[in-house]
């Protein structure tokens, strides 16, 4: 920590150095506000003990000019002529403490001690807010935490705000695992209702009971265990969006409840005969097609129109795959920093085996993953091999068919491939030793 | 120059705690210490304002006797010793210098007690309890002469500490960091 004292006074400059310097900070002296400035200019301080009195400009002048030009810098205002006037003034222009000379030792331990907290305080703040910029920034490859550079992405981002400023209910569609909650929050946090809560409740979670009470809240005595009464989810969300996830398992009777609650506005708590106004957005999801339930009979086509006025379609991860390598170095930050460990990345091979397979559970598949092979690495840059639990459809296929020779002859020009006909990249994939390759490589005629 | 350590007593200073400090600094950093013939205030150094004893006043005084060979000079004084911006201090010495200054005025009384109600006499009366404080913040100023800083670690008497409740909780000896730094800064002094 590096400090500057400023002081008419040389006594009390030498003072605090000698004390500064005895706790192991870096201390820098100046005899007037105009020369602390100049120092100021030149140097990074942390700390700046400034005394009030001094000719020229004063403590609380400098006080104000450090405010405004150097806002990291903690100063504290130290004076021999303490009024409670002055000091109230010196903390609402921002100074850190004040202390009046001459003060014990041990204030001057707590008051350093305080700037210390303060300082690591703003520092974690400034690498929060940077970690949210990266995470929300208007980057090409990322949108509200949605990460993708694909063309159907793109779309999505650029429909996003749009659906966001309108207040119609959205069905999200897309098999699982491809991020609807994200898409919903997205939307949420683009609205006029950002402020104001998200729920999320997943329908296929619960039973019909038990998702009606969830939703509509139950006053007491509704039913037995109702002790006391409760506000359901319509009624908590109070201004903010809905996400109902899974929405094609809900029972007809409650598609009922929910489409009579979208008209109206109003809910009745179960047990209760007094209506209660509500207001939400919904955002509603699924991974069923609903116009075949409908056509079946399992879903009301009433409520299937009135819950998708804007539809939107979000891609599977084998219909981005543009993706995939942006994704996978996302999850690899995330699960390196999370589990301390040093994966740096994922080798050509790796990053080809990720690229061949097809994500039947899309973007969550694809974390777990990377969760998986971050956790049992052993070298700082994924190889093919730690993702062995991955097996490409298309490998599927090869051993499906054939003898052990085609079969072998097969696989090993397909790792040859992956790793551009690098022997020893290939070689360590296949797990044997480069002369055994060459071996096989002359054999089958597979040279490159 | 010799790196041993004077100690010299200014004013009135009881014998016995002159001698448990020597005891204490010599025990505990196998140096050679030497108790000088006392000698008067320095009473240039009296702030009457404040009626204490400037301790950086008394620091410079002490640099100055040339007629001490010992390489490291800590005046003992038994009256209350201030720096400008502090009410008081226990002691006093520049990182690195060769001279500090400590006091026993606030050493012979509880926590929280009042030294303004002290009698002289009690306040110079020679107990268990303030010899020892007083040898615990000899060895602190002597590692400052010897450029120690304040110690993170509670459990090292050259951890900082401002009132006495915090001086009665610190050792009487040196955490194994501050020890090596002290027996390298011995090896380059001699």
């Amino acid at each position: 920590m590096r400090i500057m004292v400023v002081d008419d006074e040389m006594i009390v400059r030498e003072s605090f150095y000698h004390w500064f310097e005895k706790q192991g900070y870096s201390v820098d002296m100046a005899a007037s506000g105009q020369e602390a400035l100049k120092k100021l200019e030149n140097a990074a301080f942390d700390v700046l003990f400034a005394d009030i009195k001094m000719p020229g400009m004063s403590g609380m002048e400098l006080l104000k000019t450090v405010r405004a030009g150097y806002p990291d810098v903690a100063v504290v205002i130290i004076t021999a002529y303490g009024t409670i006037d002055t000091a109230v003034e010196a903390m609402k222009t921002g100074a850190v403490d004040y202390l009046l000379k001459p003060f014990k030792p041990d204030q001057l331990t707590l008051v350093m001690e305080k700037v210390q907290q303060q300082q690591k305080l703003s520092l974690h703040y400034q690498l929060l807010e940077n970690q949210l910029q990266k995470m929300t920034g208007s980057g090409d490859v990322c949108f509200e935490n949605i990460i993708g550079q694909s063309p159907a992405m793109e779309a999505l981002f650029e429909m996003i705000p749009e659906i966001a400023a309108s207040d119609a209910p959205v069905l999200l569609s897309g098999e699982t695992g491809t991020g609807k909650e994200l898409v919903a929050k997205a939307i949420h946090a683009r609205s006029q209702r950002s402020e104001l809560p998200f729920v999320p409740i997943n329908c296929g979670a619960f039973v019909e009971t038990l998702l009606e009470s969830e939703l509509f809240g139950y006053q007491k005595g509704a039913f037995t265990g109702a002790a006391h009464t409760r506000k359901g989810l319509l009624e908590i969300v109070s201004g903010g969006t809905l996400f109902l996830d899974e929405i094609g398992e809900i029972s007809p009777k409650m598609q009922v409840d929910l489409l009579r609650v979208l008209e109206e506005k109003k809910i009745l708590r179960v047990g209760d005969s007094q209506a209660v106004d509500v207001d939400f957005r919904l955002v509603s999801a699924t991974r069923r097609d609903l116009k075949t339930a409908i056509a079946r009979g399992d879903f009301r086509s009433d409520f299937f129109y009135r819950i998708n006025v804007i539809s939107v379609s979000i891609p599977p991860l084998r219909d981005r795959k543009a993706d995939i390598p942006l994704l996978a170095q996302h999850f690899l930050r995330k699960y390196s920093c999370e589990t301390t460990k040093q994966v740096d990345g994922i080798s050509p091979a790796g990053m080809a085996l990720l690229n061949q397979y097809n994500w039947p559970g899309n973007v969550r598949e694809l974390e777990n993953a990377i969760e998986r092979a971050v956790v049992l690495a052993r070298s700082p840059i994924l190889e093919a091999a730690d993702f062995s639990f991955i097996q490409p459809d298309n490998y599927n296929n090869s051993f499906s068919r054939g003898t052990l020779r085609e079969v072998e002859q097969s696989h090993i020009r397909q790792v040859l491939s992956q790793c551009n006909h690098n022997i020893t990249r290939a070689a360590k994939l296949l797990g044997i030793n480069r002369s055994t390759l060459h071996k096989k490589i002359k054999r089958y005629g597979l040279k490159g | 120059m010799s790196p041993a350590v004077a100690l010299v007593p200014m004013g009135q200073v009881p014998g016995m705690t002159l001698k448990v400090i020597a005891g204490n600094i010599a025990g505990c950093l196998d140096l050679v210490v030497d108790i000088l013939p006392g000698v008067p205030l320095h009473q240039t150094a009296f702030h009457p304002s404040r009626d204490q004893y400037n301790a950086a006043v008394i620091i410079e005084y002490l640099e100055s006797m040339e007629n001490i060979a010992h390489g490291k000079i800590l005046g003992i004084l038994g009256v209350d010793l201030f720096l400008p911006i502090f009410t008081h201090v226990f002691g006093d010495a520049r990182m690195g210098g060769r001279a500090g200054a400590m006091s026993l005025f606030r050493l012979s009384r509880r926590p929280n007690e009042n030294p303004l109600k002290i009698s002289a006499s009690e306040m110079l009366r020679p107990e268990n309890l303030a010899m020892e404080r007083g040898a615990k913040v000899a060895l602190h100023e002597i590692g400052h002469l010897f450029s120690l800083i304040h110690c993170s670690d509670p459990e090292c008497v050259m951890h900082f500490s401002g009132g006495i409740d915090h001086l009665d909780r610190l050792p009487l000896y040196f955490c194994k960091s501050c020890l090596r730094k002290l027996h390298a800064a011995f090896s380059a002094s001699a």
